[in-house]
């Protein structure tokens, strides 16, 4: 397997003298993170080595101002190392002749969908990023068009974005960057602010474009149930990845979750109770038909 | 002192090209102390429906009632300055009663600090100073604030620290009904659970009507006594949490879903398990299953028995 993000002991270390600290509360969208917590400050990220491979669904789980969104921010050179180096496709973020190749190959995808609106019209708000590329016009066209497709909204491709509901907003916003070619989409938190038709839309979308695709998906959430979808999931604390597996093996820790202030799917708690009373079912259940499954052998 | 919807309809750009008709003919009464929620998916008319309970919006048609008394009525004087003051005074009392938190309400901080933040809202019902600080004290220790917090400044403060100076600033109006949307987006699990565990003691303790708007269905099984589902407009249903959850079809065709635990109720019903109700929470599940497991394990063992007899 090829790696497509590769950090090394990533420390970052806030500064209020530092203009990243500013460009991280515009960039954040107004995100309602802790990052800017005090307690926080001295580490923000604390020796995180990650790698993520091409093709790879990896969701980074972790409370508010465990250093998610701050680890997200360094993918695509948003914010940069205090120490510690990390490597889009080989290339070193630190290094300003790299910046703009990162920010295509690694698109990111913030909170608040209307944040990341700036057209009037759905097409022209997908072709902002090849534009702002120089790509030619005749290639922004199919992109666009390609793009669009992609995330199933061909459909309102003349539509005005603020008509649009907030699951088509975050699909418009994945359109733009995957007109631009990218290999890596970062997502920080994309369905927070979603109903839970808008959340499965983009959990969908992400699926479809990992599955088909082969798009490497960084995905910052705090619904368990999509995490349980991830093929790894990274739970992060104090600026330190602090559990790292498959969701089965993740949410088969309980207590240590709960302990981190996370939470586990409903079924793998109930799991989890069922066999502290001796009910004999598996531990690491995610879903509800795996249970429904797992009862009714037992029936 | 209940607020109350007669047949209330709103229109967005009423007789313009862009006229939508957000909520139609809702018959809708909240009463004191009760926890409800409101669900529906985005564009349903819920945040519609909350800007009508304060008096935000005015029906288009319909009227809306605050302790039986009709909020958009015209005062009975002559002078048009005397009417105009009255409707402000009516419009100041029904807003310091029904306490509005919007969505993402950190963004709405500006003072300096917290105590001054939560201060706000009492200081302009002109209340005495006295008066004023004991709201903000009480109302920053009903959002679980201690003192350590009044002279910080609310920008230093956490993401679920601040919503809670936001929510604290609405309590020290010390309203009947607090409406909140979506109060938790945003939040990691543990700040959901502080943020709605401090909601419902508030209810309970303090008589404070709590009107949740909710896209969780497990947060609205698990704390609501009520729940509201709009849908285009319309009120679609209005009941106990296992009244409403068991219309699993409908819900989730309205985009919303149930609870998993609900869900799975559902499916071992039709397989045959002893279930006989709406299943809302874990407990209530755990309870059922080691009943069942139980009955099956001393069922099999009497068998034996039989056998060997």
């Amino acid at each position: 397997m090829e790696e497509m993000i590769k950090s090394q002991d990533l420390v970052y270390i806030y500064d209020d003298d530092d203009d990243q600290t500013s460009i991280e509360v515009t960039a954040s969208g107004g995100t309602p993170s802790s990052e800017s917590n005090q307690e926080e400050k001295p580490h923000a990220l604390d020796g995180v080595s990650i790698q993520v491979e091409k093709g790879e669904f990896v969701v980074i789980l972790g409370h508010n101002g465990s250093g998610k969104s701050t680890f997200a921010r360094h993918i695509n050179a948003l914010m940069l190392p205090t120490e510690g180096a990390i490597y889009v496709e080989g290339m070193d973020t630190r290094e300003d002749v790299n910046i703009w190749k990162i920010r295509q190959k690694a698109g990111m995808i913030f909170q608040n969908p209307d944040n990341q609106m700036i057209a009037s019209i759905v097409e022209e708000d997908v072709a902002f990023g090849p534009e702002n590329l120089g790509i030619a016009p005749d290639t922004i066209r199919v992109n666009v068009k390609e793009a669009l497709e992609a995330v199933g909204m061909s459909h309102y491709k003349n539509a005005n974005p603020t008509h649009l509901s907030g699951g088509q907003k975050q699909r418009i916003a994945i359109a733009g960057i995957l007109a631009m070619k990218p290999e890596c989409i970062v997502l920080d938190e994309p369905t927070a602010m979603l109903d839970p038709r808008g959340r499965s839309e983009v959990m969908r979308t992400l699926l479809k474009l990992n599955r088909e695709e082969k798009m490497t998906v960084v995905h910052i959430t705090h619904y368990m149930e999509e995490a349980a979808q991830a093929d790894r999931v990274i739970v992060m604390d104090h600026g330190k990845v602090v559990m790292e597996g498959t969701p089965r093996e993740v949410f088969s820790h309980v207590e240590e979750l709960k302990a981190l202030g996370l939470d586990v799917p409903p079924m793998t708690e109930l799991a989890f109770r069922l066999r502290k009373k001796g009910i004999d079912v598996q531990g690491d259940i995610l879903t509800v038909e795996e249970m429904v499954g797992a009862l009714c052998r037992l029936n | 002192m209940p607020i109350e919807l007669r047949d209330v309809s709103y229109v967005y750009n009423e007789g313009l090209p862009s006229e939508h008709r957000a909520l139609s003919h809702i018959n809708v009464t909240f009463r004191e102390g009760e926890f409800c929620a409101i669900i529906g998916h985005t564009g349903s008319g819920k945040s519609t429906l909350i800007q009508l309970l304060n008096g935000l919006l005015k029906p288009t048609s319909g009227e809306v009632f605050l302790n039986g008394e009709n909020i958009f009525e015209e005062p009975q004087t002559r002078s048009k300055k005397k009417r105009r003051e009255a409707r402000a005074k009516k419009m100041l009392a029904v807003r310091q009663k029904v306490g509005l938190v919007f969505q993402y309400p950190e963004h709405q901080l500006f003072e300096m600090t917290v105590a001054e933040d939560v201060a706000f809202g009492p200081r302009n019902m002109q209340l005495p100073q006295e008066e004023i600080k004991k709201r903000v004290k009480e109302a920053m220790a009903m959002v679980g604030l201690d003192k350590s917090y009044r002279k910080k400044s609310p920008f230093e403060l956490s993401g679920g620290q601040k919503r809670r100076v936001a929510i604290a600033g609405v309590l020290a109006m010390k309203p009947d009904f607090l409406i909140l949307d979506e109060p938790t987006a945003g939040l990691d699990p543990q700040g959901r659970d502080e943020i709605l565990g401090q909601m419902k003691r508030l209810g309970e303790e303090q008589g404070i009507a709590i009107l949740l708007v909710s896209h969780s269905m497990d947060d609205v099984a698990r704390y609501a006594d009520r729940v509201v589902a709009i849908e285009e407009g319309e009120l679609k249903y209005d009941g106990k949490p296992e009244e409403v959850f068991s219309h699993a079809d409908e819900l989730k065709a309205m985009g919303l879903g149930i609870p998993q635990v609900t869900e799975l109720a559902e499916q071992l019903k039709a397989k045959g398990f002893p279930i006989e109700k709406t299943v809302l929470d874990l407990d209530e599940m755990e309870a059922i299953l080691t009943e069942w497991n139980q009955a099956k394990t001393e069922a099999v063992s009497e068998d034996k028995t039989e056998a060997r007899g």
